[in-house]
């Protein structure tokens, strides 16, 4: 028989919601990577479709990792939320939701752009779409979730003043 | 957001990120490659989705996979380095190795897919990688819950 400890799930749980949250950002990176590559609708919106996924898994996981964090924080002996690295953690979690949830917003933006195109019966490249895909904001956004999400992994490892 | 252990030294700290952060990027990317798999077809716009899944798999998870590896075996020296490993320890190998194996043969097939135009050997790859998703998935379960 397997014996858990309520704590264990807790934190099997901010896991899973962690590893949610990271594999979000990863296939926005991905995404990012491969955008760079393509200005044609039809690929633009099997692109969107892709991206979609890692947006539900964004989302969830941002709501779960914070959650189940903070219930751990109540329920082990020698942390308090008012933890300088816990803190920290919660406002970088903030960037990240902020940034993150902005880049899905642009990126479908230009998923619109695509399909706009599509239905209109375009075929092959479009310069705007490659513009709309390449863009410096939806680099920039998703660049920098990315660098908070590693510095929220960073301090949940090190905890620097615990 | 707290604990990924309570009480560690802080020598563990280093392999323990390198492990958890190369764990993350592996199930995101593989992830994102499925889905392209499923996004896949016949068509020209989602035989490049074909091509997408097998460059994440290739260029994104199996690096990923290699770093969580490293990052284990580098903990695991560690912490019970001459000693009798722990039960999560133990599923942790068996689900991740398997997987390991598992993601190997996934790129494989899902080259093979892209280089003969077949896509339903693209969704098949696409499978045998989510079962691999599915045991580390355990593996992250067991590695937070540490069953006894």
């Amino acid at each position: 028989m397997v014996a858990v400890s309520l704590n264990g799930w807790i934190l099997a749980a901010h896991l899973f919601g962690a590893f949610a949250l990271v594999g979000g950002l990863t296939a926005f990176v991905i995404a990012t990577v491969a955008a760079r590559r393509i200005a044609d609708p039809q690929q633009a919106l099997a692109l969107g479709r892709i991206v979609g996924a890692g947006t539900v898994a964004f989302r969830a996981g941002l709501v779960v990792v914070v959650v189940f964090g903070i219930w751990l924080v109540f329920r082990v002996k020698g942390y308090a939320i008012s933890n300088g690295w816990i803190v920290a953690a919660l406002v970088l979690w903030l960037v990240v939701g902020a940034l993150g949830d902005r880049s899905v917003v642009v990126s479908k933006r230009a998923t619109e752009l695509a399909r706009t195109l599509d239905s209109s019966g375009r075929e092959g490249p479009s310069d705007d779409l490659r513009r709309a895909l390449r863009g410096r904001s939806l680099l920039v956004l998703r660049i920098g979730a990315a660098l908070a999400a590693l510095a929220i992994l960073v301090l949940m490892v090190w905890k620097p003043g615990a | 957001m707290s604990v990924l252990a309570t009480i560690r030294p802080g020598a563990w700290d280093l392999p323990l990120f390198v492990h958890v952060l190369g764990a993350m990027v592996l199930v995101g990317a593989a992830a994102t490659g499925v889905r392209a798999a499923f996004v896949s077809g016949p068509a020209p716009a989602t035989g490049w989705a074909a091509r997408f899944a097998y460059r994440t798999f290739l260029l994104a998870a199996l690096p990923a996979f290699v770093v969580m590896r490293v990052g284990a075996e580098w903990i695991r020296s560690k912490e019970f380095g001459g000693g009798v490993d722990p039960h999560f320890v133990i599923v942790g190998y068996t689900v991740g190795d398997l997987g390991g194996l598992l993601l190997v043969a996934g790129i494989v097939l899902s080259w093979f897919a892209v280089r003969r135009q077949r896509p339903r050997l693209t969704k098949v790859a696409a499978v045998v990688i989510g079962v691999a998703l599915v045991g580390w998935l355990v593996a992250v379960w067991a590695m937070g819950a540490k069953p006894s």
